[in-house]
């Protein structure tokens, strides 16, 4: 469906993509996780042809990016875009109108879209007049409305309440199963981890980790985090590093990275003589994937405090 | 590919005509400022005027319809509509989907040439009430109106894609540019009065030739020959400005694909 190869993008003399290569299929939904700065923007620029790339080709289904294709692209940015003087099926209208949709298909679309976010009871509302959280719904009908074969969501859960994000989630898993690609940009790792069949991790323009969850997980040959608080962090510190324990320093402690499930009593064991405030155990999530990732992809020196391979215990 | 350029613009007009609609008050204010000023210009000329009310109205009304209605509507009107598809954000969408920019123009001709028609058919509606009357040929008038009607909406797209991002900007460029074109071209008083080094100036004002025209043809009867060096001059100056305004827009679009 959507494939770029090899593109490069440089802007004030630096390289904001670096040789991106991606392909995503029919039915398929690929998150785009990164930093900010990674390239992501530039990357869906070059998507949605408002870019073209110094070298490298992107195509949808077969195209080259351009006029032709931007029918076939679905865009729903991160900020919400919307005529808020205009009722949410007067948005609808404009935009399939625009896309070529006329008559009964443009009206049974709008149906559909109003349906499909649960909006069919505020078809004549202004937008104005709506919640957040409605907003950002309509405001993903409107790159829905004209079917496109490649939707791109940015962000697009930031600002909306609990329940219309669970909506969002639902209806994302809903579409994969049409013959529609979506492509998802997101800082949010388990919202990447809920909806993706694939995620690719950008790091300064170029994709350094690419693959399904069980995929990202082999990144990292560990399957257990034990999450170590204490006051003593430098002795602890010395003893993983004596024992060649894959550690990381975060927000909440020293994470103990394992490659087989210890129960407590073996952790336990392995800091004994320590001062320990608490300790917390959970598998491998994407999130510890996305971080080793960058953190490896970055510089040689590790400034989370990553030592040692993974040492099996 | 023509059709769907007149499909596109028609749905851009439809939009702005709901979304005047549904903010009713800007349309009221629209018709509600050149009546006002129709109904003050026309009696205060009426007073010190010989030749009654209705010729008052009459000769005033062409100047108010060019530099009072169709100024804040077809000038301004294209500003505020530009920079509201910026502070919306709805002009990143647009970038996204397949309007080209010369649709998008005519769509925002469109609504206005629609706002402008009621604006005329309710400030002559007036004039009427007061005893004024028509007494050129009316092709000739709306021929005359359509040109100032294209004239501002390309000068609006290009004052909104070069100098206003932001709704505080709209009066800036609007006060600065438009407010002495209007002056110079003759709106508050007669052409007749500016010494000849502004009245030679005067000739490359839109407005100079919109109001003398107008008023030529609405008020003293004027037909083709007495006014069709303003109308090749307005005819000109129409090409530069859709020109223009076209060529502004899509400018615009470029940077904020930049600035993406």
């Amino acid at each position: 469906m959507l494939e770029l190869q090899d593109v490069y993008v440089s802007h004030a003399h630096r390289l904001v993509l670096s040789g991106l290569s991606l392909h995503i299929a029919a039915g398929e939904v690929y998150g785009l996780l990164g930093p900010n700065g990674a390239g992501k923007t530039t990357a869906m620029r070059v998507i949605t042809s408002q870019l073209t790339p110094q070298s490298g080709s992107c195509t949808l289904l077969g195209s080259p990016m351009g006029d032709r294709t931007k029918p076939l692209i679905g865009v729903v940015p991160q900020e919400i875009c919307l005529y808020d003087r205009l009722t949410c099926e007067e948005n609808l209208r404009f935009v399939a109108s625009l896309y070529g949709l006329r008559g009964r298909e443009r009206e049974r679309r709008i149906d559909h879209c109003l349906a499909l976010f649960e909006l069919s009871d505020r078809r004549h509302s202004l937008v104005r007049t709506l919640s957040g959280g409605m907003q950002r719904r309509l405001h993903v009908a409107v790159g829905l409305v004209h079917e496109p074969k490649l939707l791109i969501l940015d962000e697009p859960t930031v600002g909306m309440d609990l329940e219309s994000r669970r909506l969002l989630w639902q209806l994302v898993r809903q579409l994969r199963t049409q013959e529609l690609a979506i492509l998802l940009t997101t800082h949010l790792v388990d919202e990447a981890e809920t909806l993706c069949d694939r995620i690719g991790i950008l790091r300064s323009g170029r994709l350094v980790a690419e693959g399904t969850l069980a995929e990202l997980h082999q990144q990292i040959p560990a399957v257990q985090v034990v999450t170590v608080r204490t006051h003593q962090e430098s002795s602890l510190l010395d003893r993983l590093g004596r024992l060649g324990i894959v550690h990381r320093v975060s927000p909440s402690g020293v994470d103990l990275w394992f490659a087989q499930s210890l129960d407590l009593q073996q952790v336990v064991r392995l800091l004994d003589g320590l001062s320990i405030d608490g300790v917390s155990q959970r598998p491998v999530s994407v999130e510890d994937v996305y971080f080793e990732v960058l953190q490896s992809s970055h510089a040689p020196h590790s400034p989370t405090g990553r030592t040692g391979s993974p040492t099996l215990l | 590919m023509l059709s769907k350029t007149i499909w596109d613009a028609l749905a851009v007009t439809e939009r702005l005509l709901r979304e005047a609609l549904h903010g009713g008050r800007v349309l009221l204010f629209w018709l509600l400022f050149p009546a006002l000023m129709l109904i003050l210009f026309g009696s205060i000329y009426a007073g010190g005027s010989t030749t009654g009310t209705g010729r008052s109205f009459e000769t005033t009304v062409p100047g108010i319809l060019i530099g009072a209605a169709l100024f804040f509507s077809c000038l301004s009107g294209p500003v505020v509509v530009l920079v509201g598809e910026r502070e919306r954000g709805t002009l990143r969408r647009l970038l996204f989907m397949p309007l080209s920019s010369t649709s998008y123009f005519l769509g925002v001709l469109l609504h206005f040439a629609l706002v402008a028609t009621l604006q005329t058919v309710v400030v002559y509606g007036l004039s009427h009430l007061f005893g004024g009357r028509f007494h050129g040929a009316l092709w000739l008038g709306l021929l005359l109106i359509a040109l100032s009607v294209v004239i501002y909406c390309g000068l609006g797209f290009v004052l909104g894609s070069l100098f206003a991002s932001r709704t505080e900007d709209v009066n800036g460029p609007v006060s600065a540019i438009g407010v002495p074109l209007l002056v110079l071209g003759g709106t508050f008083f007669s052409p007749s009065l500016l010494p000849p080094s502004l009245f030679s100036l005067a000739q490359f004002d839109p407005i100079f030739h919109m109001i003398s025209a107008l008023r030529r043809v609405s008020a003293q009867g004027a037909g083709w020959p007495e006014v069709s060096h303003h109308v090749m001059a307005l005819l000109a100056m129409a090409m530069l400005s859709l020109l223009g305004g076209i060529t502004a827009y899509r400018r615009m679009l470029v940077r904020e694909r930049r600035g993406g």
